[in-house]
């Protein structure tokens, strides 16, 4: 199994229930998307099967083993299996994108390679290639803030190629890009995981996508799964529950808004006054 | 989707001149290392520790009999006589200085007649005079006025008024062109005399500011004139070098203890000034 | 009418903070008792003007200049070794000053950075003078010690106030801390620390230049040194040197800030 949670909950500090609940199992090589409105989530079940948030209740198994009864190095080792596509690419904005390609095999490279790597890069046709993927490949020496937001999330999905994980989880992967594009990439990121018969969670926004390209939907609302079926069985009014609370028609692809990373970049203030000269 | 063309092996465009600014950085940086004799190893060198670690022992515990401590709370309090008085003179110098530098309170800018050449003229006489005061560090200033002067606390107060008068001097210039000028204009506009452009225009404005950037040199004044101590001019700073050239680690860390508890007053002093006169 | 009123609006607590500090200010001049009167008399000023005058012409043999020159450029040695020592130790000490290994460790480097930033540089090089003697190195060091809690404390501020977001992804994707500290923050603050660091180096030329008032080397002990024979035309060479070294190296601080501006956008 590539992955098992079993009535798996998960509660913030703060209080607010994030699941209640869950249970989903996949084997390898089986393609998900989990479809719901804002705050349903979607993003929480993503991050837990990455084993970056522990359950408050449930049992939580990765790969066949229990993520957070590891040691810290074996824990390392299951993480650098799962690959992330964030929906905001957490990536710094004067790095270069071959540098930020190439850090997707971080958690493989002996230390010295890494570090040879930031002096020149270790691999260049490498990350070229899986950029290509991605019709990006003349911005493989371009600074991180030189591309537009649509730009970011594809090197954010070239750098979960490069990394080659066993299991791909993808967070609204496509949210800044067109259409067309959009359809695009998804294509690419369902092709990987055919290609190498490994397993591929996403989370869409967009319903006419996850129909497309995923044999399995995953409905989620509140926190809890409303269905778990295949495309053909999943009715106009499952869909139309499942997304209740907004109001208007059902969300497809380019009517989402654009989401813009909230995080304000550090401000450096130069500290005159530490000093008398 | 259009596949662009490039390179079988493409090479990073950047590697030849991040290798050039390495070569360069190492070219640069030897040199400097062997004119500054660094070598680490001296710190180990038998005589050096053996002096150092004389010396750190006599700092546990601090000098505490009754007379040293009489000396020190003298000199603190010539310490504190000398950056205030420092700092009082550097006023009387800055004042009318920052006055005929700053364009707020200047006629000839605001529209044609005689004096705006001679007006442009003396604004970069005086600013100059404000770079030279600045200049230098106000320590070589003390060191000269020591030799002139003779040891004491004289010395450092010149140093002091020379070197912040153009500190403040500058500074006031520069508050008093960045508050609003408007009023100073339409004073100076309606014929009022620049006196009273200032009174009335440009004061209460740059009032707090003015006040709190003085209270602030103050506190600077105060460390600059431990250090002035050093070169003999008085203050903790002389009883501290004393202290260390006889290599008495107690009486050294009593006056290392009492200078930063001295800085820490003088920093909630200067909080509270400005508050309160701001 | 607003303005007038403005001008002469005082509170009570005002005026008596400022009735106290005016005796404050008399009773310090009274308690050094300076007698600065005495410059102002004409034979005083007379002097002044004598002694201002032994100094010119400066000195411009080239046996001197030479000195003078050497000087100058040990001073540069000192304080551009001395910065580069505090910036890789104000790395060092920022990591865990800024937090990433807990509250206690967090709270006790601060201190050291503190103790490190509050002691002179005038101080530590006559400490340093002890450990490494005279000459140089002590000056060397003594900045590297004093600036590295200033710049350690800086560093750890601006890693307090860099997004985590890039580091924790390379963490969950299997990298180890440093690598991911490396690839995800040290990216994004970097340009930060080179810019205090060469606001630092500015600063520091200036310090440099008086450390060896202290037998610290550099033109501050070539000063001292003339100064207490009473070479005066020497003593000016060296002050002219201070200057323009100063202005050197602001020049190139500036310069190089400029660039490096550029190249990050």
């Amino acid at each position: 199994m590539s992955f098992q949670l079993q009535s798996v909950s998960l509660v913030h500090p703060n209080g607010q229930r994030a699941l209640s609940s869950v249970s989903l199992a996949a084997r390898r090589g089986e393609r998900i998307a989990v479809i719901g409105s804002s705050g349903a989530g979607k993003t929480t079940l993503l991050r837990l099967l990455a084993s970056a948030l522990r359950p408050t209740d449930g049992r939580v198994e990765v790969f066949d083993v229990r993520p957070w009864q590891l040691s810290a190095g074996k824990l390392r080792r299951l993480r650098s299996r799962i690959g992330m596509v964030y929906q905001v690419p957490p990536l710094p904005p004067r790095q270069r994108v071959i540098t930020a390609i190439l850090a997707g095999r971080l958690g493989v490279w002996p230390w010295w390679r890494s570090l040879l790597s930031l002096l020149y890069p270790a691999d260049i046709a490498g990350a070229r290639d899986q950029l290509a993927r991605l019709d990006l490949a003349d911005r493989l020496f371009d600074r991180c803030d030189r591309l537009s937001g649509g730009q970011l999330q594809r090197v954010g999905v070239a750098r979960v190629l490069y990394q080659k994980p066993e299991l791909m989880l993808a967070d609204e992967p496509v949210s800044s890009m067109d259409p067309a594009l959009a359809d695009y990439t998804i294509n690419q990121l369902v092709t990987e995981a055919t290609t190498r018969g490994v397993t591929l969670v996403a989370s869409l926004h967009a319903v006419d996508l996850a129909l497309r390209w995923f044999p399995r939907i995953v409905g989620l609302k509140a926190g809890e799964i409303v269905f778990d079926l295949p495309p053909v069985r999943v009715t106009e009014q499952a869909l139309r529950d499942l997304y209740a609370s907004e109001s208007g028609p059902l969300p497809l692809h380019g009517e989402e808004p654009f989401v813009l990373p909230t995080r304000a970049l550090g401000r450096d203030a130069e500290r005159r006054k530490s000093s008398c000269s | 989707m259009l596949l662009s063309a490039t390179a079988i092996h493409p090479r990073d465009p950047d590697a030849r001149r991040r290798a050039t600014a390495l070569v360069i950085a190492i070219i640069v940086l030897w040199p400097l290392l062997v004119v500054a004799q660094f070598n680490p190893a001296i710190l180990f060198d038998a005589k050096n520790l053996a002096a150092m670690a004389a010396f750190l022992r006599g700092f546990v515990p601090p000098e505490m009999s009754a007379e040293f401590l009489g000396h020190v709370v003298r000199a603190t309090v010539e310490t504190l006589a000398i950056a205030t008085t420092g700092i009082t003179l550097a006023f009387v110098v800055a004042v009318p200085l920052a006055l005929a530098v700053t364009r707020s309170l200047s006629v000839s800018r605001i529209g044609p007649g005689p004096g705006y050449w001679r007006g442009t003229a003396v604004r970069a006489g005086v600013r100059m005079l404000l770079t030279i005061l600045r200049g230098l560090p106000e320590l070589v200033w003390a060191l000269v006025f020591v030799r002139v002067l003779g040891l004491g606390p004289a010395a450092a107060v010149l140093a002091l008024a020379i070197t912040y008068g153009g500190m403040l001097g500058k500074v006031y210039a520069e508050i008093l062109e960045s508050t609003d000028t408007t009023p100073a204009r339409a004073l100076l506009e309606s014929g009022s005399r620049r006196g009273a452009a200032l009174l009335y225009g440009l004061l209460p404005n740059a009032a707090p500011e003015i006040v709190s950037y003085t209270v602030y040199r103050w506190e600077c004044a105060i460390r600059a004139s431990v250090m002035m101590g050093f070169v003999g001019a008085g203050g903790l700073g002389q009883l501290m070098d004393q202290a260390m050239k006889l290599l008495h680690g107690g009486e050294a860390a009593t006056i290392l203890i009492v200078f930063l508890l001295l800085v820490q007053l003088a920093d909630a002093i200067s909080a509270r000034l400005r508050k309160q006169l701001a | 009418m607003r303005d007038e009123a403005k001008a002469f609006h005082f509170c009570l607590s005002c005026t008596l903070t400022l009735v106290v500090l005016a005796s404050l200010i008399a009773a310090s001049f009274a308690y050094l008792s300076l007698g600065l009167e005495r410059l102002l008399s004409v034979a005083a000023v007379a002097d002044m003007g004598q002694f201002i005058v032994s100094f010119f012409p400066p000195d411009v043999s080239l046996g001197f200049l030479q000195r003078v020159a050497y000087g100058a450029v040990e001073t540069l040695a000192i304080s551009a070794v001395g910065t580069l020592l505090a910036m890789m130790f104000g790395v060092i000490l920022a990591l865990p000053a800024s937090g990433r290994y807990g509250r206690a460790l967090r709270a006790a480097v601060r201190f050291v950075l503190n103790l490190l930033r509050s002691i002179p540089e005038l101080v530590w090089a006559t400490l340093m003078v002890l450990a490494a003697g005279l000459g140089p190195f002590a000056g060397t060091l003594a900045l590297g010690m004093h600036t590295s809690g200033v710049l350690g404390r800086l560093f750890a501020e601006a890693l307090e106030n860099t997004p985590v977001e890039p580091s924790e992804a390379l963490r969950q994707s299997g990298a180890t801390r440093a690598v991911a500290f490396m690839y995800g923050t040290l990216p994004g603050v970097l340009p930060q620390f080179v810019a205090y660091a060469l606001y630092r180096w500015e600063m520091n030329i200036r310090m440099a230049a008086i450390l060896g008032f202290v037998g610290a080397g550099g033109l501050g002990q070539l000063l001292y040194y003339e100064l207490s024979l009473l070479h005066q035309t020497q003593v000016c060479s060296v002050i002219i040197a201070m200057l323009l070294l100063t202005l050197a190296v602001d020049l190139l601080s500036a310069t190089v800030r400029k660039g490096l501006g550029r190249a990050y956008g």
